[in-house]
């Protein structure tokens, strides 16, 4: 009986790695194994605050898979500068749900998830972001991850989303080295420049301008009017006449951050 | 003894899964909410060599100029070979970049054409590019417009899938963007090598983009040392890619 125990365990651990590489051959090709390869590594980290009030209800949230929509991220980072990980980076964690960010329209497939404990209307003590800068230094050199690629769950998913919101320091993550900031004096465009464009240089999809301007305004400028365009991005015909107008600052920071 | 070696099989299974380096900066508490990573693009190439066995040797050992891989290479004569399982990291695209896909290896599936970089490509083997192509996207569930050339990602060091590789009738059967006929002329002003950064390009060296942009959309390759400047059809083609959403 023990043994037979023993053995149920053995095959469902193995059940349980095998289920892991999911459909990894195809069934029109002939199997000529090659030994170079290795696993594959995000490239885009993605920062997310809880709204949930505590670490420890926040994992239990992050770790349930009986939800109808079950969620989860590589790290939980608590106020104080805590840090639990949940998921192994190479592995990917259902934290960004639908969205794009330029090119990668499958950001779980391609990034790292950082909840961080925060209800989204408080700043975020400087323990927390201290212990942050600390992971994102960690996660770019072993992953060699771009420095820029840290980016808010809003800017993959505007109309949707508004982590890490308002409150985040984005720029005391520029100053340490992480993420895009505009260098230098900012200045007025030369005419002809295309605000539009520019917003999707940087990864935003316009497919609607106003929640794309809602997310980028949080980002760069710590502002949320509350204006998510997600009532007039909705069924407008033509998304260009639904382009809400630019003030000289975003026009400023476009310039500065695509120049 | 039994025991043992059950509950040794056990640890050792417990550390394959595992291989999962855990960091340290944090304290592990495990949650069952993940996938392995899917590719999220899929890169072509051609292997610039004269014959399907060479080039499964090269992909498939310690080469003198570094080892290298793909997922697939696929014959002249159609037959389709996989060499690296979909979800493991083959080496096939170097250094590059796709808008913000940086690390092109991580983030895709690498398909080797076996063709010599100078002739046309064969009609069963482009047949059976399309077949894989369809599996691909459907199992993996990668965007059928997610197709790029090796070129695209790297237009200073590579110019393969080259300028007789046949994107036209990729985009016929569905696969890579492609710029509609029926777009509008682009309005006065239009800034062609920002669409060209928005689409994905990598603009470092403008000639070189815009080579590799030419050998895709144009079907022409103007070579190393063309003036990066667009003309009128460029910049009707970028317009068309990057209308709308």
């Amino acid at each position: 009986m023990r043994r037979l125990i023993g053995l149920a365990l053995v095959a469902w651990m193995l059940a349980a790695c095998a289920s892991i590489p999911q459909g990894q051959r195809s069934a029109l090709a002939e199997w000529k194994p090659s030994p170079n390869h290795g696993l594959r590594k995000p490239s885009v980290i993605v920062l997310h605050y809880t709204v949930e009030d505590t670490l420890e209800g926040s994992r239990d949230i992050l770790s349930d898979a009986e939800r109808k929509h079950p969620v989860s991220s590589h790290y939980l980072l608590d106020r104080d500068g805590r840090l639990l990980q949940l998921v192994p980076d190479h592995l990917a964690a259902w934290h960004a749900g639908a969205g794009r960010w330029g090119s990668l329209d499958d950001l779980n497939q391609a990034s790292i998830g950082i909840e961080i404990v925060n209800t989204g209307s408080e700043p975020f003590p400087d323990v927390q972001i201290d212990a942050l800068i600390a992971l994102l230094r960690d996660l770019t050199q072993r992953h060699g991850i771009s420095p820029q690629q840290v980016i808010g769950h809003a800017d993959l998913a505007p109309g949707r989303k508004i982590d890490p919101g308002r409150w985040f320091p984005w720029k005391n993550l520029a100053d340490a080295g992480f993420g895009l900031w505009p260098r230098g004096e900012l200045v007025d465009p030369p005419p002809g420049f295309d605000p539009w464009m520019a917003m999707r240089v940087i990864g935003y999809s316009i497919d609607n301008p106003r929640a794309a301007l809602h997310s980028f305004r949080l980002h760069f400028r710590g502002i949320d009017d509350g204006d998510r365009g997600v009532a007039a991005g909705a069924g407008a015909a033509d998304p260009s006449a639904a382009r809400p107008a630019l003030d000289p600052e975003d026009l400023r920071l476009l310039y500065a951050l695509t120049r | 003894m039994r025991r043992i070696s059950i509950a040794l099989i056990a640890a050792l299974a417990l550390c394959a899964c595992a291989t999962a380096p855990r960091n340290p900066l944090a304290k592990w508490v495990p949650s069952d909410n993940f996938d392995a990573r899917r590719p999220v693009v899929i890169v072509l190439h051609f292997t610039e060599q004269d014959s399907v066995q060479q080039s499964l040797d090269t992909l498939r050992s310690r080469n003198s100029g570094g080892r290298v891989s793909s997922h697939y290479l696929v014959g002249d004569d159609g037959r389709i070979y996989q060499l690296v399982s979909d979800q493991d990291r083959a080496w096939h695209a170097g250094a590059g970049s796709w808008g913000a896909i940086t690390d092109l290896n991580s983030a895709s599936i690498g398909i080797e054409i076996d063709n010599d970089g100078h002739e046309p490509y064969t009609e069963a083997q482009i047949a059976a590019l399309l077949r894989l192509l369809d599996d691909l996207t459907t199992r993996l569930r990668i965007p059928k417009s997610q197709v790029i050339g090796h070129s695209d990602l790297a237009p200073t060091r590579k110019v393969d899938p080259g300028p007789h590789f046949p994107w036209k009738r990729l985009a016929d059967a569905g696969y890579g963007r492609w710029p509609q006929d029926t777009a509008s002329a682009p309005p006065p002003g239009f800034d062609g090598w920002a669409a060209m950064a928005a689409f994905g390009y990598p603009l470092a060296d403008r000639a070189a983009a815009l080579r590799a942009f030419r050998m895709r959309f144009r079907g022409r390759d103007d070579g190393a040392a063309l003036t990066p400047e667009l003309d009128a059809e460029d910049l009707r083609i970028l317009h068309a890619l990057t209308q709308g959403p």
